[in-house]
């Protein structure tokens, strides 16, 4: 086959004419889009604390770890990571950090879904 | 295409006449229209894909930027939503295998209807395609054989392109051995 066959199918197909309403019907949803409130944007200043004081608690949970693991020693390094483990867990409990980033996470699946909602863009996901 | 009058046009709209965004989609209908068509062989369908296009195009308008076309930017965006749209909802193929040969026998048709029947089938077959080639010759074609704008349009590199239409036309000349031997007997009548 020549190559030629496949470009003269495409270049010669003949396009379609649009149908007469199609400009009104495009020009009636842009209005509509114009005329809707525009998005609620995402409350960045009152956000803002929140999301510092998360972020002190993890700088405050992993001074926290390195103090009560100490210096590394090789005692440590030769008892693996088990010990460091149950040390994080111990003091994750005690500050409810596991609460804390659930709730975080449920917090942003939750602000995720409302600004994909709102802005349409769900349906690509 | 006047690419002043896109640019005139796309300022109007932003300074808040909205009624400017129709000259743009008169001058543009037509060619979003037919990429639409190529892609799902549905007329209906085509004039919803293009017009949810152009309302794409109206959200984005702001992030437009003046030193690209405007024309590529805007089958950019919709490529991108056809693309989309069809692995959601994917146009109504035929596996290549099923794909048939023209019904009429070219001896006896006129050679009208054998041109028809063959273009028929090649274009089934091209529908028939996986997604990534079927897109990519679709573009070329639709672009007038121009491997930059289709890679631009589908946001891969050239190379990645011309990878793809070799690809795509093997896979073609493979799964279409009748039909290619009719139009060789064809050539050479």
């Amino acid at each position: 086959m020549k190559q030629d066959e496949i470009e003269r199918t495409f270049s010669e197909e003949p396009g379609i004419v649009p149908s007469s309403g199609f400009v009104s019907g495009v020009m009636a949803a842009v209005l509509r889009e114009a005329s809707a409130p525009p998005p609620i944007p995402f409350p960045w200043k009152r956000a803002l604390p929140a999301l510092a004081a998360g972020a002190l608690a993890l700088v405050a949970m992993i001074i926290a770890v390195v103090k009560s693991a100490g210096r590394p020693s090789a005692a440590h390094i030769q008892d693996g990571l088990l010990p460091v483990m149950a040390q994080v867990s111990e003091i994750a409990k005690m500050y409810g950090i596991g609460w804390i980033l659930l709730t975080t996470l449920v917090t942003l699946a939750c602000v995720t879904v409302s600004m994909r909602l709102v802005t349409g863009t769900w349906r690509t996901l | 295409m006047s690419a002043d009058a896109d640019q005139a046009d796309v300022e109007k709209v932003l300074a808040g006449d909205i009624a400017a965004f129709e000259n743009i989609v008169r001058r543009w209908q037509g060619p979003l229209i037919n990429l639409a068509y190529r892609f799902c062989r549905d007329r209906g369908r085509a004039e919803d894909m293009a017009q949810e296009a152009f309302l794409r195009a109206y959200r984005a308008l702001g992030g437009w930027r003046k030193g690209a076309a405007f024309s590529t930017w805007l089958f950019t965006i919709a490529t991108n939503l056809y693309r989309s749209e069809l692995r959601r909802i994917p146009a109504r193929t035929v596996s290549l295998d099923e794909v048939s040969e023209p019904k009429e026998d070219p001896r006896d048709s006129r050679q009208a209807g054998v041109e028809e029947s063959r273009d028929q089938a090649v274009r089934r077959a091209v529908l028939a395609l996986p997604a990534k080639y079927r897109e990519t010759l679709t573009l070329f074609y639709f672009h007038e054989q121009d491997v930059a704008q289709a890679a631009r349009s589908l946001g891969v590199p050239e190379g990645t392109v011309k990878a793809r239409l070799n690809r795509g036309r093997e896979i073609l000349r493979g799964k279409l051995p009748r039909l290619l031997a009719e139009l060789n007997l064809k050539e050479s009548q």
